[in-house]
């Protein structure tokens, strides 16, 4: 009893500890129960895209540096399934079969996936 | 229809993870290494003791803080693997923290810490391993950036505990500064400034980079920023190894042993490299065994000599509690003595005057009876009085209140003068009190007239009791060369015995046949004579030859010429 006493502290930790690592590893790695975000080109004539001005790599003056482009969630484990080493073909299938969410810039879930780029309908933030 | 192009995507972030310098990540081996060596090290010198399984534990959880963050930048393509490592990361960053917080808990209170504060520890981690694998830690995984999503509400939650356990330990030291023993104030304070240094810069650069390019003050490029501050784990090792040394934290004599040994061993084994025949390989091989065999036998009898060392030191310790403990109630016995004293010598005086009132006949002719009563009374009172005045000035000279108003006066008119006055004394008891000079000097000394006066007198009024017949001889000379001036006084009285004589000048101390002739010392007049001479800058000294042999006491001050 004083043994259990004594190190009940530890024995809880290390069992907390034990269980968040397997838990997590199965989860993530086992499972790949999660999603994942991708970036993509975006029409900003049809959509609301986001809008990125850091991918300027023109020496020219007067370049057009930006960009647009939206986000894709997919869910991992499917992927993994689908397609292998990443073959972009398999995943242009595997997105037009309805399994890839998409989410613009006036989606209110951009937040939530820390997107905080400006929309491309926001005047002040487009070249036309 | 969409275009969506992963590839692309994924060799992006490549770009991004490949700007990270190479050394700075591979740098986590090493680091976490090293902690883990010195964690463990410590741990297995001293298994039992908490302060080294916690030591061990913080050690443990960085190397694993860094195998996962390693594991984050390797796995940049992988997002599973990226995914199982982020998700950790932050648990295991608090738990350093906690872990940390245990330690100079145990250290400061040099003892466990309680289940109830235990239990605190679990309930603010449990929301961290409840919602470990929710989306309440990790939204989703961002294969542009190579990152995971972190959700504000877990990553706001672990860095405001993690805070919270890196701030309480200065206020924890703080609150517990002035019952810390004074001995091992330094080493509390340097082991909290080299903590706290570690965990403050660890904390600094994971949130302050974090938090400057989410503010938009650092480009996304700069997170490999937060990889410097690992490096001030083996600032914290070397400052740990720096108290081991300096201030034997743990034991550093069974260390070195080892060190030495595994050396010699590392040295015999290298051997075997070099070995060519069969009878070399048979030669190193027994030599190393003779080295092992040895070698346990050392590190054995150096823990042995750490182990009685400490035993010492503890008893030591003890010895030295409980010498203040007594030095404490000397001082309160004192303090009560002078009290108690002040407190008698009132009355006194009174029943004094009054008994010397009655047998002078102030009320009236008394008879004969109660005129003897009276002087009875007197007497008595008079040497109370005494008594008195010796344990107060016994209490003044050990509470150091003992007050000396030191002026230039001539002795050898104040000891002529002395001896006039206690001649009839003698007489009474048919002794003959001589005084004689071989001075070369005029006789003049720095010192306090009355405790001078006092000294002397108590002296020869000794050799007046202790002396049954025959004569006293008080004698004075100088030596102007070394400006001493001395007062003899040599009785032909009982003497004394050489046991005696070592003792003579120490509290209540009485020579043993001194109550054949006087019951009314208290033993105290030497020792507090002694103790006014001494204070003056003089001495006083004693010789006899013996039991019945007579003796004489010479006192001793500075001459002023």
């Amino acid at each position: 009893m004083s043994f259990l006493r004594k190190h009940l502290y530890a024995l809880i930790l290390v069992t907390l500890i034990s269980v968040s690592f397997s838990a997590s590893y199965y989860k993530y790695v086992i499972l790949a129960d999660f999603e994942t975000i991708f970036y993509t080109e975006c029409d900003p004539d049809t959509e609301s895209c986001f809008v990125s001005d850091d991918s300027c790599t023109g020496d020219e003056p007067g370049e057009n540096c930006v960009e647009y482009f939206k986000a894709v969630i997919v869910d991992q484990g499917e992927i993994d399934s689908m397609c292998t080493d990443w073959d972009t073909g398999c995943l242009q299938s595997f997105c037009t079969s309805a399994h890839c969410k998409t989410i613009t810039c006036e989606d209110s879930r951009a937040e939530y996936y820390k997107i905080s780029n400006a929309c491309s309908n926001d005047a002040s933030s487009t070249e036309e | 229809m969409n275009s969506y192009n992963i590839a692309e995507n994924i060799s992006i972030c490549a770009d991004i993870v490949n700007e990270a310098s190479k050394l700075l990540f591979y740098s986590h081996i090493p680091t976490a290494g090293l902690a883990l060596l010195i964690g463990l090290y410590i741990l297995v010198q001293n298994k039992s003791d908490i302060l080294s399984r916690q030591l061990a534990a913080i050690t443990i959880l960085f190397a694993v803080w860094c195998a996962l963050d390693l594991t984050v930048w390797l796995a940049y393509s992988n997002s599973r693997y990226l995914m199982f490592a982020w998700s950790l990361l932050n648990i295991v960053f608090t738990l350093i923290f906690v872990c940390s917080f245990y330690f100079v808990y145990v250290f400061v209170n040099q003892k466990d810490i309680s289940l109830r504060m235990k239990l605190f520890f679990i309930v603010t981690l449990l929301p961290l391993f409840l919602f470990l694998t929710t989306k309440i830690n990790l939204v989703a995984s961002n294969a542009t950036d190579c990152v995971a999503i972190e959700n504000p509400l877990y990553s706001n939650y672990y860095l405001v505990i993690s805070l919270g356990y890196g701030l309480s330990i200065i206020a924890f030291v703080t609150y517990k500064w002035k019952s810390i023993e004074t001995e091992r104030k330094k080493i509390v304070f340097l082991l909290t400034l080299g903590i706290e240094s570690f965990l403050l810069v660890f904390y600094g650069t994971i949130w302050g980079v974090g938090y400057l390019i989410d503010s938009g003050y650092f480009e996304y490029s700069n997170y490999n920023l937060e990889q410097y501050g690992l490096f001030s784990m083996p600032a914290f090792m070397a400052f740990l190894a720096y108290l081991t040394v300096r201030y034997k934290m743990f034991n550093v004599k069974l260390v070195s042993a080892q060190v030495l040994v595994a050396g010699l061993l590392f040295l015999i084994a290298t051997q075997f490299f070099f070995v060519e025949t069969t009878m070399n390989y048979v030669l190193v091989c027994v030599t190393l065994l003779i080295g092992l065999i040895g070698s346990y036998y050392l590190v054995e009898s150096v823990q042995k000599e750490i182990n009685q060392r400490e035993e010492i030191e503890k008893l030591a310790k003890g010895l030295e509690k409980a010498n203040a403990r007594l030095r404490e109630l000397d001082k309160q016995k004192s303090e009560f003595v002078s009290i108690a004293s002040h407190q008698l010598r009132s009355p006194l005086t009174a029943m004094r005057g009054y008994a010397s009132m009655l047998a002078e006949g102030s009320f009236g002719k008394l008879p004969d009876k109660a005129l003897d009563a009276a002087n009875r009374i007197e007497d008595s009172a008079k040497l109370m009085a005494m008594s008195v005045e010796d344990y107060l000035n016994v209490s003044r000279i050990e509470s150091g209140n003992m007050k000396y108003n030191l002026s230039d006066f001539n002795i050898r008119e104040m000891t002529d003068k002395l001896c006039d006055d206690l001649r009839p004394e003698a007489l009474k008891q048919n002794l003959i009190l001589l005084f004689r000079t071989d001075l070369k000097s005029r006789g003049m000394v720095n010192a306090d007239i009355g405790k001078t006066n006092q000294i002397i007198h108590n002296l020869i009024n000794n050799s007046i009791k202790y002396t049954p017949k025959g004569t006293i001889n008080v004698f004075m000379r100088d030596d102007v060369q070394n400006k001493r001036i001395y007062v003899d006084i040599t009785d032909t009285g009982i003497g004394m015995s050489r046991e005696t004589m070592h003792t003579l000048f120490q509290k209540f101390s009485r020579a043993d046949n001194a109550n054949s002739v006087n019951v009314s010392g208290t033993g105290l007049g030497l020792y507090v004579a002694f103790k006014m001479a001494e204070a003056m800058g003089g001495t006083i000294t004693c010789k006899s030859e013996g039991d019945g042999k007579g003796s004489t006491f010479t006192f001793e001050l500075p001459l002023k010429l």
